[in-house]
């Protein structure tokens, strides 16, 4: 990579400590990244000397506020390659984002007979706003499952999918088993019953280049935190025709362009859905984070956590009591597994003390752990940060489990 | 802070080892589950309540070693006791995790002492109690 590893891992401040006497080893990536210090600066330069309240004063310190705040916008829309900076809007992160689809695109599509379709995979996040509006508007939720490797059944797309679907939501990247779904297969095959097509993108933003165009999506939802950026804000983009055709989600101000006592009319996309003051450091902070993305460049991300990837298999290939969940050819950033018969949270807690962090639990993806009949997973995820001698450790502290446990 | 290790000492081990109380109760006249919502751990219990004594309990446990070993240790506590002395049991199991570190409240809860500095784990320990409470209180 362009700028060397140690370069990187110097720019994070929370990498540099120990935990229980040993320097720390993150690999809880796929639940939240670390910060690099420009995010942390920006922010910190943002409440010091930028801040104000966004769109609402005609003082210098509100204009440039609302300056930074706005230029963000374009920077996602190039980052992901949208059309129209119109096309982003700022929400509290993937879930609300979701929330926010299903709030509006459901409500106007959906009706009895209608169906919403779903993986067997998704994140709560993305499975159960769309389980609500289906029990509101007497609709039909139907889910592609997964086979044993963690890919979805594709064969079985024709079943699932048909003339009564009205929406498809789908995972880019699995939070549990890391697969990278074939999201543009299944938007040509959503286009040809005219079904709109939502993305969860919480786990692809950091980890590949993602290009909402050549997807074919309708919108595409992420969290910043995901993407080395502050917690409580991220995006959701949506096709421009689309956004202006779904009514608002959350109402107040900033989304009205006027307002008596009889009713209000509504503020022009994207601020039509941003109701009330937006997190506006969060926004920056975002901004700055996508930009350190950027500089890295996702050749050298891609490169680099492939050979993280690479090196996590081979270490557990080579533990027999490792039991891999998700064995797709196509995973990026995040691996599960158990380990024999110890518990998850067992493994989580021993490697704690080896200050290794990984996350044991249901990943909030409870369907998946009910496909493999197991009830917790242990899973480890990298980011560009990471080393492969933390990788070394993650296998010695298996090991020590293995130990403890025997 | 203690090392997250130090919970599996070895009397926390045997505990969670101890399977002399695991499985169905035949005859049980009071059931109770609890869920751990974080991790999707469930533990339910099954109890044959000859008013006010506890006279049998069983146990079954889809959860970590701390899940198991606390839910073994409760069995053993409250069989042959009142409810109401299981129940306040119970209550003294959940102070001694909140106390400081200090001269244990029980010495039979000793086993858990780690984690009054772990609270992450603490659910895990108080899911059987939890049980228990849902099913002498429940109904």
């Amino acid at each position: 990579m362009m700028t060397s590893l140690a370069d990187i891992r110097n720019e994070f401040p929370a990498l540099q400590q120990h935990v229980h006497g040993h320097p720390l080893v993150y690999l809880d990536n796929a639940s939240t990244t670390q910060k690099p210090r420009c995010v942390l600066d920006t922010i910190q330069r943002s409440y010091a000397s930028e801040y104000a309240n966004v769109h609402r004063g005609v003082h210098s310190l509100s204009q440039r506020a609302t300056e930074a705040y706005e230029s963000v916008r374009y920077e996602v829309a190039e980052f992901i390659n949208a059309s129209d900076p119109r096309e982003v809007i700022f929400t509290a992160g993937a879930t609300s984002a979701i929330n926010l689809v299903a709030q509006t695109l459901g409500r106007s599509l959906l009706g009895p007979h209608d169906e919403v379709l779903v993986t067997e995979m998704e994140h709560h996040s993305n499975l159960v706003p769309w389980q609500v509006i289906c029990a509101e508007r007497g609709a039909r939720l139907r889910v592609l499952e997964i086979d044993d490797k963690g890919d979805l059944k594709l064969d079985q797309l024709e079943d699932v999918l048909g003339k009564n679907t009205r929406i498809v939501a789908l995972a880019h990247i699995s939070n549990t088993l890391g697969t990278v779904n074939p999201v543009e297969h299944i938007t040509k095959a959503a286009r040809r019953f005219g079904a709109r097509v939502v993305v969860d993108g919480a786990q692809a933003v950091s980890h590949c280049p993602v290009d909402v165009q050549s997807l074919g999506c309708d919108f595409y939802a992420f969290s910043a935190h995901k993407a080395y950026g502050p917690s409580g804000v991220g995006v959701l983009w949506g096709r421009l025709d689309l956004l202006e055709g779904l009514p608002p989600w959350q109402s107040g101000g900033d989304m009205v362009l006027s307002v008596d006592l009889a009713g209000a009319t509504y503020n022009e996309v994207p601020h039509r859905f941003e109701a009330g003051t937006p997190n506006i450091v969060g926004v920056v902070g975002m901004g700055a984070a996508l930009r350190w993305i950027r500089e890295i460049g996702f050749d050298s991300i891609m490169k680099h956590e492939d050979v993280l990837l690479h090196a996590i298999e081979d270490r557990l290939g080579r533990i027999g009591a490792v039991r891999r969940i998700g064995t797709s050819s196509k995973i990026r950033s995040s691996v599960s597994f158990l380990l024999g018969d110890v518990h998850a949270h067992d493994v989580g807690t021993i490697l704690d003390g080896e200050g290794i962090a990984v996350r044991a639990g249901h990943h909030c993806t409870q369907p998946v752990m009910d496909h493999f009949d197991v009830d917790a997973t242990v899973r480890a995820s990298v980011a560009i940060y990471n080393t492969v001698e933390e990788i070394d450790r993650l296998a010695d502290g298996l090991k020590h489990t293995e130990e403890v446990f025997r | 802070m203690s090392r997250p290790d130090q919970l599996y000492h070895p009397e926390m081990m045997i505990l969670a080892a101890d399977r002399s109380r695991v499985g169905h109760l035949d005859g049980a006249t009071h059931r109770g589950e609890a869920r751990n919502p974080l991790c999707g751990d469930r533990l339910s219990i099954e109890l044959l309540l000859e008013t006010p004594m506890i006279e049998r309990v069983r146990f079954e446990a889809r959860g970590c070693a701390i899940a198991r070993a606390s839910a073994a240790l409760m069995c053993s506590l409250v069989e042959m006791q009142t409810d109401r002395v299981a129940l306040e049991l119970g209550h003294r199991f959940r102070e001694e995790l909140e106390s400081p570190e200090s001269a244990p409240i029980d010495p039979r809860f000793d086993a858990f002492r780690a984690l009054r500095q772990i609270r992450s784990r603490r659910r895990c320990a108080t899911l059987a109690w939890e049980a228990l409470e849902q099913a002498l209180e429940g109904d």
